[in-house]
């Protein structure tokens, strides 16, 4: 019984630093998604104030909450990026190579396989219902 | 819209909270301008982005996580600034995925003493070339260890290795902006503007009102004490109209892009 109560300490110990340093949970310095997530790729030099606030929409209310209570991560990237270093983000760069014009929409798996392409449909409901429909 | 009127086109050397905490830029002009970068809007076309926004239930003003408290220290352009980082991570991240930042860790290293003030083209300087350190809360400490600073505190230190976590939080695309069409564009755009008028810094978030009745919702960094509510709060935003615009506007800088932290390969 001790063993095992150890043991469940343990686990839990692990766990705590593990979320606590962002190894698991998209969390910490690196917000990289760990589970099935979404990116959104624009050029913000060519951000138009219909495209902004679809943006912003989405960050906010049901639809924030949506991605919340699924668990979804969603990143909204300029189409060329910079990470810490000031080198380009090799997702972003992979994701471009899709071949799919900005302001575009992609699922990727836990890997960052990409499991779905497209534009970005226009209006936020559209692109909600890409998410649940790319989302499973 | 209905603003507080009490809280309009303040004359910020007159009003308590204030400290004098922005310096004229000398620099300024080493940026790209906005008005080169980004196509600028007509009048009717800034009208029309402005009726959408307030139909959406606001701008930029939503992807606030957080008002400033700079404590009576003269770190105004340094929490100005970082209030526009911290929207753009909103934006791209997501608000639950913000990480507050520590204004004081950007301060010091553009002012030469708790109320020396700074210029605000340092402070961009400051969060393109090394970033902002996180925030010391609860939060950040679990994620960070003891690599986060207190908001305030001229003579709190640098921890160990503070450049290597900063460095996570810096500004990639911004630009200074030079006429008001540039900046109300750009709010439009919801690209937070730095500005600085009258010896503070605040950050624009969004443009309302038409014509020459057009205004603007800036973050203060004078606690949740003082101001009117916007967005997710009750108080901390204040209200400049145009006229007041333009004066701020030859201090002015737009950000587009934050720093997307990621592990190395």
């Amino acid at each position: 019984m001790k063993k095992l109560l150890s043991n469940a300490l343990l686990v839990i110990a692990l766990l705590s630093l593990a979320v606590n340093h962002g190894w698991i949970g998209g969390g910490g310095i690196f917000p990289s998604p760990s589970g099935k997530h979404f990116v959104i790729l624009h050029e913000s030099e060519q951000d138009t104030p219909a495209l902004t606030a679809e943006f912003t929409a989405i960050r906010t209310g049901d639809n924030a909450k949506f991605f919340k209570g699924k668990g979804y991560a969603l990143e909204i990237l300029d189409d060329d990026p910079q990470d810490q270093d000031g080198n380009p983000v090799p997702l972003v760069a992979k994701l471009n190579a899709e071949g799919v014009i900005p302001p575009s929409i992609f699922s990727l798996d836990t890997s960052d396989g990409v499991l779905s392409k497209a534009p970005l449909p226009a209006g936020v409901p559209a692109i909600m219902d890409f998410v649940k429909q790319h989302g499973g | 819209m209905d603003f507080d009127d009490k809280f309009l086109d303040l004359d910020f050397s007159k009003q308590p909270e204030f400290i004098f905490g922005a310096k004229e830029p000398k620099g300024l002009g080493r940026f790209s301008a906005y008005e080169d970068a980004v196509p600028v809007l007509s009048d009717a076309d800034i009208d029309a982005a402005i009726e959408a926004m307030d139909a959406a239930g606001g701008g930029a003003d939503r992807l606030v996580t957080r008002i400033y408290d700079q404590d009576g220290e003269g770190s105004c352009v340094a929490n100005a600034c970082s209030q526009s980082n911290e929207i753009v991570q909103g934006l791209q991240f997501g608000k639950d995925a913000v990480v507050h930042l520590s204004a004081m860790s950007l301060y010091k290293r553009i002012a030469s003493g708790p109320n020396s003030g700074a210029d605000v083209s340092d402070g961009l300087d400051a969060m393109i070339a090394g970033g902002v350190l996180p925030l010391d809360n609860p939060e950040n400490r679990a994620k960070f260890g003891d690599k986060v600073m207190a908001n305030i505190g001229w003579r709190n230190r640098y921890p160990d290795g503070w450049e290597a976590v900063a460095k996570n939080y810096r500004v990639v695309e911004a630009h200074v902006v030079r006429s008001v069409e540039g900046l109300m564009t750009a709010l439009c755009n919801q690209h937070p503007v730095v500005v600085g008028r009258q010896g503070h810094s605040i950050c624009y978030v969004r443009p309302f009102g038409s014509g020459r009745n057009r205004k603007v919702y800036y973050a203060n960094s004078w606690s949740l004490n003082w101001g009117q509510a916007l967005g997710d709060f009750k108080s901390g935003f204040g209200v400049d109209s145009q006229s007041t615009v333009r004066d701020a506007s030859s201090w002015a800088f737009a950000v587009r892009s934050v720093t997307v932290p990621r592990k190395a390969a």
